[in-house]
This record gives structure tokens, sequence and C-alpha cells, in this order.
């Protein structure tokens, strides 16, 4: 029986080394970032909204719909040549495989919005360094809720006959809060201002999710 | 006569006759309101369909639980029915929600707190009650069904917080005559009393024919296999 830490080692080694070989998460999610970010110019400037006040909302859009597409990505390459039961085969606990995968696919999802930064400061012309602190305290709290929610969604979508179609379907109601809270303090950290209550809501959605994958995915693994 | 025939039987009659009152109460008893007039009579089905939709939503969390703990099948019939029945009932806020809205906000829908809440939870159990539609393997569903359900279970304080915060920082106009700005009068309170209870009565039955229902499909479904096993050995 190896240690937690041993596992989260291992997964997030195999995950990135992955990622870095086929880069199939990254270029899928960042191309249809910048696709979105083009989208929301012409779908909204339109109808008189300022273009420049919409970072924040923007920024996230691209988050929930990009992890979206990431997590279906990650969760469809361990079903092939039935390397998902070989995970559940693993002689490790099924609440530190979800960690360790959580932990993962939150530091894919983490380059994504990284590599959306500058974009965001280009396209918007926000200015990122007053808030930056805040900004990314923001921003990790919220990819890390969005992931813990997601990595236990992918696997109960996975179970379906229609996984692809399903999983934003089930998915993105369940992550209306993380949006809310994630737009509302981005918006703060972007203006140079802390949003404590948001920050202190993504902690107990952090706490709560987390604690609940790490207790039922090993209910997803039974076969 | 079954034991659960009788209750389901009392359960009946009780709804049918504190639903009577209650709409003779809404209608004709219970002043009109002060601001809304005739308007704010839809309030008390409105007011009255929430409370057994939350009631819903949280036995499928409670029961869901109790499911992955015990594996009793039991557990997850009754959570699918619970989860069914809270989807009608929020099907009846959402409706006649902006039937009252039109009339009195001048639009059919705002993105106010209680009503974006009531929306995302409407569509967190529709995922929950139409996912097992998509699961083939028989063993699998009641199992992916109910970790779904404990984590939309756990996400509906969530939902009401932000929305609730969400609104209270992004000040909107004035949304005029709140609902509780009329019920001081002892014959609209009991009008409400009674659709509450009336609802909740109504809630417990569909529940429990939901339940029933489900088992009957299940046990159905076991026989089948099985006569379909014995015609294999022949």
């Amino acid at each position: 029986m190896s240690g937690p830490f041993s596992v989260l080692r291992a997964m997030l080694a195999k995950d990135l080394r992955r990622e870095l070989r086929s880069k199939e998460v990254f270029i899928s999610s960042f191309m249809f970032s910048i696709i979105a970010l083009c989208i929301f110019y012409f779908a909204i400037t339109a109808s008189g909204v300022v273009y420049e006040k919409m970072a924040a909302g923007a920024l996230w859009i691209c988050i929930l719909f990009a992890g979206t597409l990431g997590l279906n990505r990650t969760h469809q390459s361990e079903l092939a040549n039935g390397c998902y039961r070989a995970l559940i085969m693993a002689p490790v606990d099924g609440g530190w495989l979800y960690l360790a995968k959580t932990a993962a696919n939150a530091t894919l999802l983490g380059f994504v919005t990284l590599a959306l930064l500058p974009l965001l400061a280009l396209f918007f012309s926000v200015n990122l360094w007053p808030g930056l602190g805040y900004l990314s305290l923001s921003l990790g709290l919220g990819v890390l809720a969005f992931t813990a929610v997601g990595t236990v969604i992918v696997a109960v979508t996975g179970a379906t006959r229609m996984k692809d179609a399903l999983f934003p379907i089930i998915q993105l109601p369940l992550v209306v809060p993380v949006m809310i809270a994630g737009v509302n303090s981005t918006a703060s950290a972007l203006r140079g201002e802390p949003a404590w209550d948001w920050i202190q809501f993504f902690l107990a959605l952090n706490v709560v999710f987390l604690a609940a994958g790490f207790l039922l995915y090993e209910f997803l693994l039974e076969e | 006569m079954s034991k659960k025939t009788a209750i389901q039987g009392f359960l009946l009659g009780a709804a049918f006759v504190i639903l009577e009152a209650a709409l003779i109460w809404a209608l004709g008893v219970a002043p009109p309101d002060k601001g809304q007039g005739d308007l704010q009579r839809i309030f008390y089905f409105h007011l009255g369909s929430i409370w057994p939709g939350f009631l819903a939503f949280f036995y499928v969390l409670y029961a869901s639980i109790r499911y992955l703990i015990s594996r009793d099948i039991r557990w997850d019939e009754g959570a699918l029915a619970s989860g069914e029945v809270g989807l009608a009932f929020s099907t009846i806020v959402l409706t006649t929600g902006p039937i009252w809205a039109k009339p009195a906000w001048g639009v059919w829908w705002v993105w106010d707190a209680r009503l974006a809440s009531m929306l995302v939870l409407w569509l967190i159990f529709f995922g929950y009650v139409n996912l097992r539609e998509y699961i083939d393997d028989e063993s699998k569903r009641p199992r992916i069904s109910a970790v779904l359900g404990v984590i939309g279970g756990c996400m509906v304080p969530f939902v009401y917080m932000s929305t609730r915060w969400f609104k209270t920082q992004h000040p909107e106009p004035v949304i005029g005559g709140g609902e509780k700005s009329g019920i001081d009068d002892p014959n609209m309170v009991m009008a409400l009393v009674l659709a509450l209870v009336g609802f909740t009565l109504l809630y417990l039955l569909f529940a429990s024919l939901g339940r029933q229902l489900h088992g009957e499909r299940n046990r159905l479904s076991r026989l089948k296999a099985r006569l379909h096993a014995l015609e294999e050995g022949e």
C-alpha cells in the first residue's frame, strides 16, 4: 500500500507527462478560450455593453467552458486502453486517488488560466499588477473548486451512455456558485480591492466538495 | 388492505380536504392585498410548493447517503421518487412565479436571487432525475445516481447563498410589494398554513406512490431477468 503522497506524485507526474507529450488539453482548452474571447466581442458590443468591463465575466466563462472541455478530455484518455480499470485496481484508497486526480486536473486548468491572463490584459486593457495577489487567490481557489466538483461529475457521467454530451449538462448547473463567486472576486481583484467574503465562500466550497469527493469517489470506482 | 395502502388513502383524503379548504381560504375568505389586490392570492400556492420542493431535495440528499451506506435499494427508490416529485413542485414554483411577476413587476422574469437559485436547483435536480436513463448497467444505476444526489444536495446551500450575496452586492431596481407586505390578516395566515400543509401531504402521497412504483418496476425487471435465466438454462 503506497502512501497518499506517492499517489499524488505519481498521478501528477503521469497526467502532466501525458499532457506535455500530447498537449491535447492545453491546445483544445486554450484555443477554445481565444475563440470565445473573440466571439464575446462581436456578440456583446452590438448590445452597447462596454467590452472592457466584461473582463472578469469573460475570463470565468472561458475557465468554465475550457475546464469542461479539459476534464472531459482527460477522462476520455483514462478510458482508452483500460487505463481507468488499472486505476481502479491500484492498491490505493479511492479518496486519495480522487485528491490526486483533482490536483492534476486543477494544475492543468491552472496553466490554461495563467496563459489567459496576458490575453485578458491585452484584449480588455486591464492592469493585472495592482491586485495580482487577490487575483491569484481568487483564480486559484476558483479553479480548485471547479475541478473538485468536476472530477466527481466526470466520473459520474463517464458511467453513462452519453458521456461527452451529458457532462456539461450535469456539471454546469452545479458550478453556478463557483461562477458567481469567481466573477465577483475577480472583478474586485481587477480593481485592486480584496473580496474576502467571496474568498471565504470559496474556502467553504472547497472544504465541502473536496471532503465530499474524498468520501464519494470510492463508490464510483466499483465495477 | 395493507398498511401502506391505508396510509396512502389517508394522505389522499387529507390532502384533498385541506387543499380544497386552502382554495376556499385563498380565493374567498382571505382579504385582497392592500397593494396588489387579488393578484397576491397566487402567493399561497407559490410558497406552498416551494416548501415541499425543498423538503424533497433534502430527502434526496438524505436517502442517497443512506443508500450508499446500506446499499438497500429501497433508499434509492425513495430518493428517485422524492427527486421527481420535488422537480414537479419546483416546476410549479417556476411557473406560478412569472404569472405573478408579469402584472406585478411588468416583466415575466428578473434575475432576482430567489428566482435564479430556484432555476439552478431545478437544473441540478433535472440532471439527477434523468441521469439514470443513460446508465445502461443496472447494477451501477443506483450507486452513480446516489453520488450525484449527494453532490447536488450539498450544493443547495451554496447556490442559495451565492445568489443572495450576488444580489446584495449589486442592488437592482426596487421591486414593488414584497410578498410579506400583506400577510398580517389571520385569514391570510390561515390560507397560507392550509396551502403549506396541503402541499406537504400531497408531496408525501406522491413520494410514497412513486417509491412504490419504482419498487414494482425494479421487482419486474428482476423477475424478467430470472425468467430469462431460466429460459437460457432449458
